[in-house]
């Protein structure tokens, strides 16, 4: 089964790109190819150049320094991914050690600046993960994910699980960190509210592929290819009289539709979606879709 | 008659009762070998019994701890392998494990029955069956009730310690 | 009722062909015992045929024990003595533990706790020495070694049915069903029952592995299938003070049977365990 196929994304410095799709569309799998922690009998084919350096050619010690220390991932559910049995100190020195030589007080200061960007109080820094609520947990990963300041951090579906003011307040600390730092940013979500807030630019995926890339401005008012149609028109707003969604259900992965994979779904199918598979073509300046029909939607 | 120590010696003055310890307090460490090999047979039959039963456990436990979102997030921020083996998954799949040792120790008081039949070695349980058999029911609940005492105790001890290991669990 | 199990071969797979092999071959063994042994097992026609404690001949495959009995056609008779206590004991204990544990789990409430305050005090109790205590209650004999398996072995249904069912409440389809106005009987025996027997086999294969030792313990102990009936445990026990003397023939066998039985019950339990397991975490995405 393909996870993606054929996928190819060029992220600048300062720059965030927002994924967007539905489960089972891939994008968690990029996020975590990206940082090579995917499970161990998954191949990878391909190639990830990172400022320059190709990941799939080092060795397993450099690619474990630039996990933390220049690319870091966040992660959806903040409930479980931290060490029960560790506190948010330990947290935070063990990470801080294991790239960069410095004393255990240096390590501790740097954490608590840190929590403190992330409006955690410090001094529950000897308080374990089970003593906060999950807003908190999720803002303890972010500061972990931060404290080495990474170059680009790789955020997936980092406020799913969260109400919608906890939500407002990460999204406000991206926001902050993408101005303030110059950190590029990968974004992974569903939801595309998030995505026009905080991202520069937006590729849509589907069933493992890209059907559509372009600037934030260019794939909301002006989309192409027909899943975006779709899924902007499915978003509900205050004078929303009549509910829309896609009809059908996303693909079963291991034996994907022929030619076209959004095809059995879409409205202006025709034969040959069938057979042919769409290129990304770039249809406007810095915008690509993939169908064979794009220059109608234009 | 038990086979708890050499017929030819005789064993240690009774400080605990227990021939190992009384042999070290009183200096003798000829009664004290003596007393090792005759351990060594029924403590292997039990150890190797249950040494089945813990990888097992043990497994399971690590299986699933190695999985864990906290592991994955770990590896994500570049924590040696070595490390999160050992701080991430074996010491969270350690905690049932303990439990589980404990009530097991508990239980082996008086449910060593047939190791200490064939070794011939005067146990909890061999009394218990032996009371049975006798139908000498004073000395059938005595012994449940010691028993059910020990197997209390030894729970308040695993919940201590787990208290001790697992944050979660603090009162 | 299962779902189509892969022909994978995996190694939980082939455990599970070999456990099941093995049950078969046994449970052969017992029904055939009759055909299969070449000399009676007990009685009077079977003592002194030859001077006692001979080593394997070809007579005699497994040699003759102290009465001059031939140890493998006690070893084949003693299978069905086995089977039949494990049977007994095994089927028994299903048939009271998993409509208890039903009921328990579904009714919740001071019911349960009381019931459940029952089951984990026998549970917590070594087996082997309730089984004692029970069978000398009862007396001996296979019938009786049989109930005094199946107490041990109640609470374990009950607790593995009721841990299901708890789960398998919960689930929206029972809540469909209550809403659509099925009597709580109904809910029991045809929601939650059926998806809770899918994990009673796993149970079923190891806790038949468990009672066969148990069985063979008490035996051994004495207070099980007495002399001069043909059964492992018992043939062990009275094999041990001839040890010394050389006389291997006598525990091994017995002693192999015992293992061999154990072992194939094991591997059925643990491969069906691996195999089923995966399948019911899918089921619950």
């Amino acid at each position: 089964m393909h996870a993606l196929d054929n996928i190819s994304l060029d992220v600048a410095s300062g720059e965030s790109i927002g994924i967007v799709g539905e489960t089972g569309s891939g994008k968690s799998t990029l996020g975590k190819a990206v940082l090579e922690i995917l499970p161990p009998r998954t191949e990878v084919k391909g190639r990830l150049v990172f400022r320059g350096r190709e990941l799939g050619q080092l060795d397993k010690a450099r690619i474990r320094h630039i996990r933390g220390e220049e690319i870091a991932l966040i992660f959806q559910d903040p409930m479980t991914r931290l060490n029960p049995l560790m506190t948010i100190e330990d947290h935070f020195v063990e990470t801080i050690k294991a790239h960069q030589r410095v004393s255990r007080q240096e390590a501790l200061a740097r954490a608590e600046a840190a929590l403190a960007s992330m409006r955690v109080p410090e001094s529950r820094i000897s308080n374990y993960p089970h003593e906060f609520s999950g807003g908190m947990r999720q803002r303890i990963m972010i500061a972990l994910a931060l404290v080495l300041n990474p170059s680009l951090l790789v955020a997936d579906e980092p406020t799913t699980s969260l109400d919608v003011i906890v939500e407002a307040q990460i999204l406000e600390i991206l926001e902050d960190l993408k101005r303030t730092y110059k950190m590029s940013l990968l974004l992974i979500t569903h939801n595309l509210g998030i995505v026009a807030e905080v991202c520069d630019r937006v590729a849509v995926f589907y069933a493992g592929k890209i059907v559509e890339v372009g600037t934030v401005d260019d794939i909301f008012t002006r989309p192409i290819h027909p899943y975006t149609r779709l899924l902007l028109q499915s978003i509900i707003h205050l004078d929303t009289k009549e509910l829309h969604s896609i009809d059908g259900a996303p693909p079963d992965l291991v034996s994907p539709p022929t030619g076209c994979r959004f095809h059995p779904r879409c409205p202006y199918a025709q034969a040959v979606c069938r057979e042919k598979i769409p290129p990304l073509d770039p249809f406007r300046q810095d915008q690509l879709a993939a169908c064979l029909f794009g220059k109608d939607f234009l | 008659m038990n086979s708890r120590f050499d017929i030819s010696s005789s064993p240690p003055a009774a400080i605990t009762g227990l021939y190992t310890i009384d042999s070290l307090l009183a200096g003798r460490l000829d009664l004290f070998i003596i007393a090792i090999r005759h351990l060594a047979l029924p403590c292997l039959t039990l150890g190797l019994v249950l040494s089945g039963f813990f990888a097992k456990t043990v497994r399971a436990n690590l299986l699933r701890t190695i999985n864990a979102d906290y592991v994955e997030a770990a590896r994500a921020r570049g924590i040696k392998e070595r490390t999160i083996i050992s701080r991430y998954a074996f010491k969270n799949a350690l905690i049932p494990v303990i439990t589980v040792l404990g009530l097991e120790f508990a239980i082996l008081f008086a449910g060593a029955v047939l190791t200490e039949t064939t070794f011939n070695w005067d146990g909890m349980g061999r009394l218990l069956i032996d009371s049975i058999e006798v139908q000498d029911y004073p000395l059938i609940q005595g012994t449940i009730i010691v028993f059910s005492f020990i197997i209390v105790l030894i729970s308040i001890l695993v919940d201590i310690l787990s208290g001790v290991i697992d944050p979660r669990v603090r009162y | 009722m299962l779902p189509m199990l892969e022909k994978r071969r995996t190694l939980a797979g082939v455990m599970s062909w070999i456990g099941l092999g093995i049950l078969v071959v046994f449970t052969l063994i017992a029904v055939l015992a009759p055909v299969l042994a070449p000399y009676p097992a007990q009685g009077p026609y079977a003592q002194f045929l030859t001077p006692p404690n001979q080593a394997p001949s070809f007579n005699h495959w497994m040699g003759t024990d102290n009465l001059g009995q031939d140890v493998f056609s006690r070893v084949l008779w003693g299978a069905q003595t086995s089977l039949e206590v494990m049977a007994i004991g095994v089927i028994l204990a299903l048939a009271v533990g998993f409509p208890v544990g039903l009921y328990s789990g579904y009714v919740g409430g001071s019911i349960d706790k009381a019931i459940l305050l029952v089951m984990d005090s026998v549970y917590a109790f070594p087996g082997l020495l309730l089984a004692a205590l029970v069978a000398a209650m009862l007396g001996k004999g296979p019938f009786n070694i049989g109930i005094a398996i199946t107490v041990i072995y109640i609470p374990l249904y009950y607790r593995v049915t009721r841990n299901q069912t708890l789960s398998v409440r919960e689930e929206t389809y029972v809540e469909a069903a209550r809403s659509l106005g099925a009597r709580p009987w109904t809910i029991m025996w045809v929601y939650i029952a059926y998806n809770v027997l899918i994990t009673i086999p796993v149970i079923f294969a190891l806790s038949a592995a468990d009672a066969i030792l148990t069985a063979a313990g008490l035996s051994y102990l004495g207070l099980g299938i007495q002399l001069p009936t043909p059964d492992w445990g018992l043939d062990l026990s009275v094999a041990q003070q001839f040890l010394t003397d050389g006389v291997w023939w006598t525990s091994f066998f017995p002693g192999l049977m015992i293992i061999l039985l154990t072992v194939g019950l094991s591997f059925l339990g643990e491969g069906l365990n691996d195999l089923i397991n995966p399948l019911l975490k899918k089921g619950r995405t």
